[in-house]
């Protein structure tokens, strides 16, 4: 900040990281409708209810140790190394709050990105960058709660949206989405757009939640047969999903770094370079992402119409598809690539989502586990083969790792199933046990909101009865 | 008299002010206090969703208002 260019580079990125947070409000804007539009109408509050209240615990969660998680823990700790120091990351840091910047001791040990320039760096940017990584928090936990509509309690889901999204995912954004996370430094694993890190860690804990939850009363027939439990608004559900995508915009926005000289993070030494980084700090633009996306919106769209026989809910939920699928190497594939990528990764949703309801009687109303966890393990695998040899550690690394199809894959499973899966499985089985996961079958009978709609009945009726004692009153009923 | 670092910002220095919300030094009370309230939540929100749940069950044996439910979902 003591020089022209170093305070626009600061309050440029403040601003662009700022700007991303209300695009992708609108993500969980959109999980609110597509789930209520998906659920019936006797669960409609408890749904809308369910989803909004993540918002204020994941949120207290993440300030209170999330934010800390992703600094401390690129190392494992255990792996490559202990925890890594992380002060302006800590709840009781200073650096938590409103700071100029001065008359604190530069945080030597809290380098990280902006490493010349301490806490100038991080008053500015501390707050707009903790909340767009907080807003993929909302998104992570958000998806596993579509996948658990009408039968879970709200408590337990609560208890479930801040394992995932104050801690599971970060963690795996401190492995994989960190510059020097063990996962990209030993293994090359590359997701410059979260088709791993959210999405198919979301959808391995959904997995996860949902095999210890169970299908919704009368989903499958007594053979077996899936039945189709239909949207109860197909309107709702079809605004709901645009504004994901429209969120989407800020979604892969904010995984981008929108500007700094590559030369500090060990480009040509001397030249000047400015440009936009991924996360790792290796250079992409957004024009890249921006053709990619629209791609691979595209092919997924363009696949799941033809997969679905012109379906509207899976033509939508495969354009989502196409992105996650693709999102993993949208920095670097060519727009036809991340077209037809897309376009495998939402036929492969697709057909998974049916094979595996049928096979193995998993109700997943929304097809959250496959257009987020299938389409993410997918787009995850496909990427070490397209960038096999790229390089996925920034400049400064003295030991370049490369991308690699074996670890993608490995990178694969332990978003899926390490950190995804079995944490859900687990923490499900002690809720279960405890009898607080399912609601009683008496109550998902009759529908989460029967005390609701009772209570607006009575109200009704009240003022109803008050409007004929006045009428009454004056005359005019007798 | 000011509850922050700041009395006035005539003449002030920025790159020499650090940080300005009230009551510095309490960071660590206050993080005990969010976790309190945090975990505080979750308490009263399952007593609150048990209560809830038990009027729903009672409801769910009046066979009139199951039938009502059936018939409103075979509508939708």
């Amino acid at each position: 900040m003591d020089t022209d260019i170093g305070a626009m580079m600061v309050i440029f990125t403040e601003f662009y990281y700022w700007a991303t947070i209300p695009l992708m409000f609108l993500i969980h804007v959109g999980f609110c409708m597509y789930e209520v539009g998906a659920s019936r109408h006797k669960n409609h509050v408890h749904t809308l209810m369910k989803n909004t209240m993540l918002m204020p615990l994941v949120t207290i969660t993440f300030f209170f140790f999330g934010w800390w998680i992703y600094f401390a823990f690129p190392n494992g700790p255990g792996i490559t190394g202990g925890l890594t120091q992380s002060d302006n990351a800590v709840p009781w840091s200073e650096l938590m709050g409103t700071h100029l910047g001065g008359a604190t001791e530069t945080l030597q040990s809290a380098q990280g990105y902006g490493e010349d320039l301490g806490n100038s760096f991080w008053n500015r940017l501390n707050g707009v960058f903790w909340a767009a990584f907080l807003l993929f928090s909302w998104t992570a936990a958000s998806i596993v709660s579509g996948a658990t509509i009408e039968r879970i309690r709200p408590s337990a889901f609560w208890i479930l949206a801040v394992v995932i999204g104050s801690f599971c995912w970060i963690i795996d954004a401190s492995w994989g989405w960190h510059p020097d996370g063990w996962m990209v430094t030993q293994l090359g694993y590359h997701d410059a757009y979260a088709s791993g890190v959210i999405h198919a860690i979301a959808g391995g804990f959904a997995l996860g939640v949902v095999c210890v939850l169970g299908p919704r009363i009368g989903k499958f027939a007594p053979d077996g047969t899936p039945r189709n439990i239909n949207p109860h608004n197909k309107w709702l559900v079809t605004i709901g999903l645009f504004l994901i995508y429209v969120g989407f915009w800020g979604f892969y926005v904010a995984c981008n770094v929108p500007i700094l000289d590559h030369q500090e993070v060990g480009g040509a030494e001397g030249v000047v370079n400015f440009t936009a980084t991924t996360i790792y700090l290796t250079p992409t633009t957004l024009s890249a992402i921006v053709f990619n996306f629209m791609m691979s919106l595209s092919g997924g769209m363009i696949a799941g119409y033809i997969v679905s026989r012109g379906d509207a809910f899976w033509t939508y939920s495969a354009g989502l598809a196409g992105i996650i699928t693709a999102s993993a190497g949208n920095d670097l594939y060519h727009p036809i690539q991340a077209m037809f990528i897309g376009a495998f990764g939402a036929f492969c949703a697709y057909k998974l989502h049916f094979w595996v309801e049928r096979r193995f009687k998993i109700d997943d109303p929304i097809g959250a586990i496959a257009v987020h966890g299938y389409a993410g393990f997918i787009g995850l695998v496909i990427c070490g083969f397209m960038l096999w040899g790229h390089p996925a550690t920034a400049a400064y690394h003295e030991t370049v790792a490369v991308i690699t199809p074996w670890g993608q894959f490995l990178g694969a499973c332990i978003m899926f199933i390490v950190l995804g899966f079995i944490p859900a499985f687990i923490v499900s089985k002690i809720l279960s046990m405890m009898g607080v996961l399912r609601v009683p079958v008496a109550v998902e009978l009759v529908g989460l909101d029967m005390s609701e709609e009772i209570a607006e009945e009575m109200d009704a009726i009240a003022i109803s009865q008050a409007d004929i004692a006045e009428a009454k009153r004056l005359g005019l009923l007798t | 008299m000011s509850t922050t670092a700041v009395e006035t910002w005539a003449g002030a220095d920025l790159s020499q002010i650090g940080p300005i919300y009230p009551m510095v030094g309490f960071e660590v009370i206050l993080f005990i206090a969010g976790l309190a309230f945090w975990l505080l939540f979750h308490v009263l929100q399952a007593r609150i969703e048990q209560k809830e749940f038990e009027k729903d069950e009672e409801l769910a044996r009046s066979p009139e208002r199951l039938s009502r439910v059936f018939e409103d979902e075979a509508k939708e």
